[in-house]
Parts: C-alpha cells; sequence; structure tokens
C-alpha cells in the first residue's frame, strides 16, 4: 500500500479537472460549472466542494483560515483546517487579515477583503431555483433562457402572504445582469460583500458537483422589487456583549456565567480585535472606538 | 492575543476522536483483517461493490476500521480510491467467459448447460444456528472435512455428472435471441461515460445508469427495484439467467492501439454476479406490433444477487420513454441511491445552523410585525 | 503540537511537480480574474522547452498548457504544423487531439498570424446556452504584450520592434476599465467579430515569451484603442 500523500490530498489530475472548472466558473460569472466531484476523506454535505476548490488552488506560499458561522473555532472550521494542514503543511490563522486563502460556511468576514485574498465558500444548494423546480434538466434549460420569473415569483408570494419577503439566509442574486444565482447560505446581511468587491470569490458544491465563481468589481443584486427592497437582518438597539460592537451580524446566545440572553458577533476573530482595541483604548484612558 | 469568544472547537474534536479509539479498543479484543475477508466475505464484498473498489484487504481493514459500519466502511474506501491514480481502462470483460459457479433461470425449467444451483442460502431455512456460539477453528476444520466427503459420496453417486466449475456456459439469452423473441437493438459500442470523471446530468447514458446502479447503496437499490416490480412502476420481469463466478480482467499493452486479445496482459480475475431480465414489451416491425421481450441488466462485483436483480429491473425502468413512475424518474432514483452522498448530505444537518437559524428567525419576526400592523400588501418593512 | 498535529507524509519530486503547477495555475485564475492584468509564469522545468522547440511553440505556452491539458480534455495547436505539434502535445499531457471547432483548448503559435490566426479563432467553440462551459480556451503566444501587474506597475514585453495595439477593457473583474498593448491585432479583431452572446464565447489567455500572461474572458468587453504609433504615455519596461 502507499506510503506517501500528495501535496493537498489530490492527485494532479483530479485538481486539473477542478482547476479547470474553476477557470471557466471565472469567465462566466454566476454560471455553475459541473464537474465530477471526488469523495474525500470529510462527509458529503460537510464542505466537500469548498475543500476540493481549497485543495486545488492553495500552495505552500499560503496562509490559510477556516470558518464555520463566522468562528475559526467552530468544530467542523478545526476539522477542514485540520485535514487541509495535513495534507498541505500550509501556515494557518484565525486573523482575516493575515490570509491569504479563506474558506468558509455561511458567512464572509466582517473586515473587508482585498486584492490579494482568496474566498472559498462552501455550498450545499448551488441551484437557486430548485425551491421551486426540483429537476435539474429544467432548472438548467432556466438558466440558459435566463428565465427566472420563478425566482421572482416566490418573492412576490411570500410579499401577498406575509407582506414581505420571508427568504432567510442563501437570498438569490443576480450576477453580471445574466446569471441567478445561490451566494451560499450566507446571511442576507452579507450578500452586498459580494458586489463591487476587491477579492475573488469562489464557491464548490461538493455533493451537487458544482463550481462557480464572482470576480472582483462585478455587479452582484440581491433579488427584489422595486416597491420591496432587499432586507437585511436587523440587529438595531443590539451590541456585542462581549466587544460591544454594533452593525455586524450578531446570533442570540446563553451567557454560560449569568444564563441571560445575549448577543454575540458571529465572526469570532472580528470580536477578539474589536475587543482587545477596546480595552487597550480604555488601558490608555482614552475613548474607546 | 486578546479575549477568544468562542473556543474549545480544537480540544472537543480532540478529546472526541480519542473517546471514538477508546470505544474501537475497549473491549481488549482486536481482529485480524484476513480474519475479517474470510470469515465476512460477504460483508466486505458489499463495502466493495458500494466503494466501487476491488481490493479485499483494502475493504477489510475499512470494515475493522469502522467497526462494521457499512455505511463508515464504504466512506473509507471512496476517500482511498479518491488518492489513486487512474491509469488504465481495462478491455471489455465478456461473460460468456465467465467461470460459473452458480447459474439459474426462472424463465425455463432447463436451460442448455444445465440450471447450476451452485452455493447458495435460497432454500435454506432460515433458523438461528446457536450451534455457533460454541464453533472453534478446530470445530471449523472438522466440518470442512465433513463436508468435503458428503460432496464427494454425492458425486460418486451421480457419476457422469459434472459439478464445480464451468466455463463458457452458454448464454439463455442467446437461445432466445436465436428464436428472434429479444427486441432487436443497435450494437453501441461508444465509450463509456465514467460518472466518477463526468458529473451525473440527465437524460443519462446507459453506462452511467449501469455504474450509478452498480455502486449504490445495496438497500436503496433493492428497495426501489421492489418498488418497481410491486407496483410503482411498469416492470413484471422474468429473470432469464442469473450467474455467479469469475470473469478475467486484462488491459492492453501499454502504447498498443487495438491489440488482439492475445496481446493483453492479464491483471486477474473478479468475481461478479450478472442478471438479465426479461420484460415483455411492444416491438414494431413494418407496420405490424408483435410482443418481444426487453433486456434488463445487471452487475455487480461479489455475490449479491439481490442487488443484481433489482439492478436488473431498474437498468429497464430508468429508460422509460414515457415516466410515470418515480421509478422510472433517473434523476429521482441515480441521484439519490449513492450512499456517500446520501449519508453525507443527511448527517450533515447535524452541522452548526446557527447563523442561518437567526436569519430565518429574523425573517419570521418580520412577517409577524407586519402582520401586526395590517400591513399586508402593503409598504416594505425598514 | 499534539499527536495530530502530525503532517502526512510526502515525496520531494513530487512535491516539485505539484508546487510548479500550482504557482501557475494561480496566475492564471489571477489573470483570469482580473482581465488584462499581467500575471507571472513559472518556466522553471527543462522539459517543458524541448517539447516546445518540437511543438513550434514558446516554452511558457507549454508551461501554461501542463496546468491545464490531461487525458480529460481535448487541444488543437493550429497553423502549418497543426498536426505534429498537437501530436507532440499529446505525448506530453496525454490530452486528446480534436479538430479546431470541437477542442476545448486551442493553441495560436507566433507563426499564425494575420487572416490564418483570425480564422483559427473564428471556428473555435463558443459552447451551448445550456453548457456555455464548453466554450474553448485559446492560448495566444505574443510577440508584444504590456500591462499592469498586481501591484500596478507597468510590465510586459515588446520582441524586437513588435508593433502594438492598445485596447480598452471593461467588465467583470475590472475596476472601471483598464488598458492592454498587444501585437495580436489578428485575434483579438476576431475574437470581437464573433460577436458572441454572452454566456457564450471563448476565452483568451495571451502569453508572451518573457513569462506574463494577460486573460480576456467572454465576459470582458474588449475596444481598439490606438497602435503604438499613437501612444500618449510610455510603457516603462
Amino acid at each position: 500500500m502507499r506510503n506517501t500523500y500528495n501535496f493537498a490530498f489530490l492527485d494532479e489530475g483530479s485538481k486539473r479537472e477542478i482547476r479547470r472548472a474553476i477557470l471557466k466558473g471565472v469567465a462566466i460569472p454566476g454560471y455553475q460549472v459541473p464537474f465530477a466531484s471526488r469523495e474525500m476523506p470529510i462527509g458529503r454535505g460537510w464542505g466537500t466542494g469548498g475543500l476540493q476548490v481549497t485543495l486545488a488552488c492553495i500552495g505552500p506560499a499560503d496562509v490559510l483560515k477556516v470558518i464555520d458561522q463566522g468562528a475559526d473555532d467552530s468544530v467542523n472550521a478545526v476539522s477542514i483546517r485540520g485535514l487541509v494542514r495535513q495534507t498541505t503543511g500550509v501556515a494557518t490563522t484565525s486573523d482575516t487579515r493575515r490570509a491569504t486563502l479563506i474558506q468558509s460556511r455561511h458567512r464572509i468576514p466582517e473586515t473587508p477583503l482585498t486584492s490579494n485574498q482568496l474566498m472559498v465558500l462552501q455550498v450545499p444548494m448551488p441551484e437557486p431555483l430548485r425551491t421551486y423546480e426540483p429537476r435539474e434538466t429544467v432548472t438548467r434549460r432556466l438558466h440558459a433562457e435566463a428565465e427566472y420569473t420563478g425566482a421572482y415569483l416566490e418573492l412576490f408570494e411570500q410579499i401577498v402572504r406575509y407582506g414581505t419577503t420571508t427568504t432567510d439566509a442563501d437570498h438569490p442574486v443576480m450576477v453580471g445582469g445574466r446569471y441567478v444565482m445561490a451566494p451560499s447560505p450566507i446571511p442576507r446581511f452579507d450578500n452586498p460583500r459580494l458586489e463591487d468587491a476587491d477579492n475573488l470569490f469562489l464557491f464548490g458544491a461538493g455533493r451537487e458537483k458544482k463550481i462557480y465563481a464572482v470576480p472582483p468589481h462585478t455587479h452582484v443584486a440581491s433579488l427584489a422589487f422595486d416597491d420591496f427592497p432587499f432586507v437585511r437582518e436587523d440587529f438595531s438597539g443590539k451590541r456585542c456583549h462581549v466587544c460591544g460592537a454594533t452593525g455586524v451580524y450578531m446570533t442570540e446566545t446563553v451567557d454560560s456565567a449569568t444564563g441571560e440572553r445575549v448577543w454575540q458577533c458571529s465572526d469570532t476573530d472580528f470580536c477578539a480585535r474589536h475587543a482587545a482595541a477596546a480595552r487597550a483604548a480604555a488601558e490608555k484612558g482614552g475613548d474607546p472606538r | 492575543m486578546g479575549y477568544v469568544a468562542v473556543s474549545g472547537g480544537r480540544e472537543a474534536i480532540d478529546a472526541s476522536l480519542d473517546l471514538l479509539e477508546r470505544r474501537r479498543v475497549s473491549s481488549g479484543r482486536s481482529i485480524d483483517v484476513d480474519l475479517i475477508a474470510q470469515v465476512l466475505p460477504e460483508l466486505v464484498e458489499q463495502v466493495q461493490s458500494e466503494g466501487s473498489l476491488w481490493c479485499p484487504e483494502v475493504a477489510a481493514t475499512a470494515v475493522k476500521q469502522a467497526r462494521g459500519s457499512v455505511e463508515e466502511a464504504v466512506f473509507l474506501v471512496r476517500a482511498y480510491r479518491s488518492t489513486l491514480e487512474r491509469l488504465y481502462v481495462s478491455r471489455t470483460i465478456d461473460t460468456n467467459d465467465m467461470q460459473v459457479d452458480r447459474r439459474i433461470s426462472a424463465a425455463f425449467k432447463d436451460v442448455p448447460g444445465g440450471q447450476v444451483l451452485g452455493s447458495t442460502r435460497d432454500y435454506s431455512h432460515r433458523l438461528i444456528d446457536f450451534g455457533l456460539t460454541e464453533e472453534s477453528d478446530v470445530g471449523v476444520r472438522a466440518r470442512l472435512v465433513e463436508i468435503e466427503e458428503e460432496l464427494s459420496d454425492m458425486a460418486d453417486a451421480d457419476a457422469g455428472k459434472e459439478r464445480g466449475i464451468d466455463a463458457h456456459l452458454p448464454k439463455v439469452l442467446d437461445y432466445l435471441r436465436s428464436l428472434g423473441m429479444v427486441r432487436t437493438v443497435e450494437p453501441d459500442d461508444s465509450q463509456p461515460v465514467d460518472l466518477t470523471k463526468v458529473p451525473l446530468s440527465f437524460p443519462a447514458p446507459r453506462s452511467m445508469i449501469l455504474q450509478a446502479l452498480s455502486r449504490g447503496l445495496t438497500q436503496a437499490v433493492v428497495a426501489f427495484g421492489y418498488a418497481a416490480i410491486r407496483g410503482f412502476g411498469l416492470s413484471h420481469p422474468t429473470v432469464g439467467e442469473l450467474r455467479r463466478g469469475t470473469v478475467p480482467v486484462t488491459i492492453d499493452g501499454p502504447g498498443a492501439s487495438a491489440g488482439g486479445p492475445d496481446d493483453a496482459y492479464y491483471l486477474g480475475s473478479l468475481p461478479v454476479c450478472e442478471v438479465e431480465s426479461l420484460i415483455t414489451c411492444d416491438e414494431e416491425e413494418g407496420g405490424a406490433h408483435r410482443s418481444a421481450l426487453d433486456v434488463g441488466y445487471g452487475l455487480v462485483m461479489g455475490s449479491d444477487e439481490s442487488k443484481a436483480i433489482a439492478m436488473s429491473v431498474l437498468d429497464h425502468s430508468l429508460r422509460a420513454d414515457d415516466v410515470r413512475y418515480p421509478t422510472q424518474d433517473q434523476e429521482f432514483v441515480l441521484t439519490h441511491i449513492d450512499g456517500v452522498e446520501a449519508t453525507g448530505f443527511i448527517s450533515h444537518l447535524k452541522l452548526p445552523h446557527y447563523v442561518t437559524f437567526q436569519s430565518k428567525l429574523d425573517s419570521a419576526l418580520r412577517s409577524v410585525r407586519a402582520h401586526a400592523n395590517g400591513e399586508k400588501g402593503g409598504e416594505a418593512d425598514a | 503540537m499534539s499527536e495530530r498535529d502530525v503532517l502526512f507524509p510526502r515525496d520531494d519530486a513530487a512535491d516539485a511537480r505539484s508546487f510548479y503547477l500550482q504557482k501557475n495555475f494561480r496566475a492564471l485564475l489571477d489573470a483570469m480574474a482580473r482581465p488584462g492584468e499581467l500575471t507571472p509564469l513559472s518556466t522553471s522545468d527543462s522539459e517543458a522547452s524541448s517539447c516546445a522547440t518540437r511543438a513550434g511553440l514558446l516554452p511558457q505556452t507549454v508551461c501554461v498548457l501542463d496546468v491545464v491539458l490531461d487525458a480529460g480534455t481535448t487541444v488543437r495547436v493550429a497553423g502549418a504544423r497543426s498536426d505534429d505539434a498537437t501530436c507532440e502535445l499529446g505525448e506530453r499531457t496525454h490530452a486528446l487531439a480534436r479538430p479546431l471547432g470541437e477542442a476545448a483548448f486551442c493553441v495560436v503559435p507566433l507563426a499564425l498570424a494575420g487572416e490564418d490566426a483570425a480564422a483559427a479563432v473564428r471556428v473555435a467553440r463558443a459552447g451551448t446556452l445550456a453548457s456555455p462551459h464548453l466554450g474553448a480556451t485559446c492560448i495566444v503566444e505574443c510577440a508584444a504584450l504590456l500591462g499592469t501587474d498586481a501591484s500596478g506597475v507597468r510590465v510586459g514585453s515588446r520582441t524586437g520592434s513588435a508593433g502594438y495595439v492598445r485596447w480598452s477593457l471593461a467588465g467583470p473583474g475590472i475596476d472601471g476599465s483598464c488598458e492592454l498593448g498587444c501585437d495580436r491585432d489578428d485575434v483579438l479583431a476576431a475574437r470581437n467579430a464573433r460577436a458572441d452572446e454572452f454566456p457564450l464565447g471563448i476565452d483568451l489567455v495571451l502569453v508572451d515569451g518573457a513569462g506574463h500572461i494577460a486573460c480576456v474572458p467572454r465576459s470582458t468587453r474588449l475596444t481598439r484603442m490606438g497602435t503604438s504609433g499613437e501612444e500618449v504615455r510610455s510603457w516603462a519596461m
């Protein structure tokens, strides 16, 4: 039996196939490129698509960050980061500013990314039209013909029934004015980060076997109506109980010490740095920023 | 480094892996990988069939590591398979060349070459043998001697009748074809499409249908096959032939284009079970209609006959022109019978989803507010 | 460092090849994501040079092809030596040979110019509305390739006194617009003349002999500006 492993686990043939798919995805923003997704040592639905994209892109000079729900320490992020590190030896970090390659499930970091950073998002269901059309044969045709009435109709029905749209995460977007795309289950809060970004976004769906991309400086608009504009999650009046930040994505949790319900930044790296900066400012006797 | 809001993920994983390993070794007993392959060969075969990789040693090791979980062992084998370079494609395997140890046909009382029952549980009585709790290696060897004597006595009694392995048993279907009973099909030698290299798309080429079924979750293939013959399908098949045995696997030498079989390299033999099922269909010939027989094909590595038969039923069902039942729907059947994908996605529901759940709560709250403010169909919430 | 931080054992020779391919893939990815921006190729593979000579191509072109070609895809080198060159690449990469209109990857060598080069570009496959990713990738060799790199520095090369045309690029990946100087007027004009309707189209990879690549994916709007004779700014090397 074999004794050595390939760099980044995959053999070069597998990497090449993934790389070809990535290049076409970048050339056709928002279009889902089919690829022959390999089984990975982690479960399908647990990030194998994102992992294959990361493994096809990563090199010895990269610095890797992996997050899940915005947290570096979330068990699945730890597991994925460990696997990539074991098969590559690359340096890893939790500091968003230091990372060159970030793989994430369900969040885009609060800290704006730069042009030398690559963002890989894990995608469970790449097909934005799947909720009203279960058949792949049909959705392919709808994308080919740019027939997106159904997507708007779903939003319309929500408005009629509830007085507002009720999408949660993974609110569909229109990319480059041509393709409706599933941004992955990032909260609506993060959708605007895809628009005219400085960095490239790559999306990997391992089980569904699709790769797609949003290049930097691309027009990405969340689907909405003129009289019912796109609505993000509302955190007005709430602040993070750890670092005091407002205007960031937070989740409700229980303070294990007091038992009270509190709000907390989902981006733990941002939170830690914000808290550290606030403490440093307080120590100097200055106003906390 | 400042305060970290949530920590301990790394430690939690390390601890859980330690607990897992503790479970595995807590009995204080280890089992030889060879022993697993020798004494539980059908379990190891299932793992290879679903793992889509023939290597009993690897599969038995996976079974040991997975503590007997087929789901987990198949996952290990498939992930291992992903790391292997694909250097060759074998020459086409002709199952006429099968060294057959069992061959039956439900279509005829007797067939050229005979009905060879072989070793099978079909006519055994499913009564748990509690004597097995006391069986030892010594007992097993003694039993083997006993059985060899019994079989040898039987053979003497039927002097002149062949028993054991037979090669080149004529195919039942060839006989039916000679009668003109089987629907005419144009030979198709186009390159098979490999679904581990090209993603499944619909309508799928026949090679992909067969491949997906052959490596599919055994119980899922059997369940859908059952549904197809029980009413959620049009198939009322008869097993024309089921044959079980080993087939030789050969490859062309490097650089050879269309070399002959004599120049090929023999790699080894693979145990397989093949089923050709017959389904009555309508055949049109020069304006006139007649009844003919369609063929459904099943082939699995190993010896799982139920899977091979179910596969043959579904092979026919999934090529229906007019889709009326879910068992005829390629996307429904083929997408959902892959074990690694099915269990992966089902189990991913255990992953944290609190960010997306927060988003759902936010939407739900907004709809409650909109309703309370009587804004049904009115302006948007700010 | 816990026991579980142990790295899986690897092989140095296999690693070297892996790193070379990965570095060049990232250069290609950056170039495709930022059309018009020049990215650097790593050309350390000496075998690429001998293959290139036999195929009548630049070693840099072979380095790009090493990243994308293998038994899972198809290729055609356009021009007079098409069969020999394509065969040469096939032996090196195991990519299958196909005619120009069918190949996933086409190569337009330096030796193929003018109307012949334009014809090759015209014929390359555009993909279909259901499968636009089948549109071909054309690797085009350039005697002059001038542009800006990731840090905003003007870079490029120009062989001898090769003339070049200035093109303006806009679209996804480009902040506003950017400029590219290239001598392959024949190819770029032919690409525009195809008038493919997005998402159909071909994606160009421009390569020069000094190890720079620039990409023009089908999503880019490409506008001819002026020739080297009408320079407003000079291009510092």
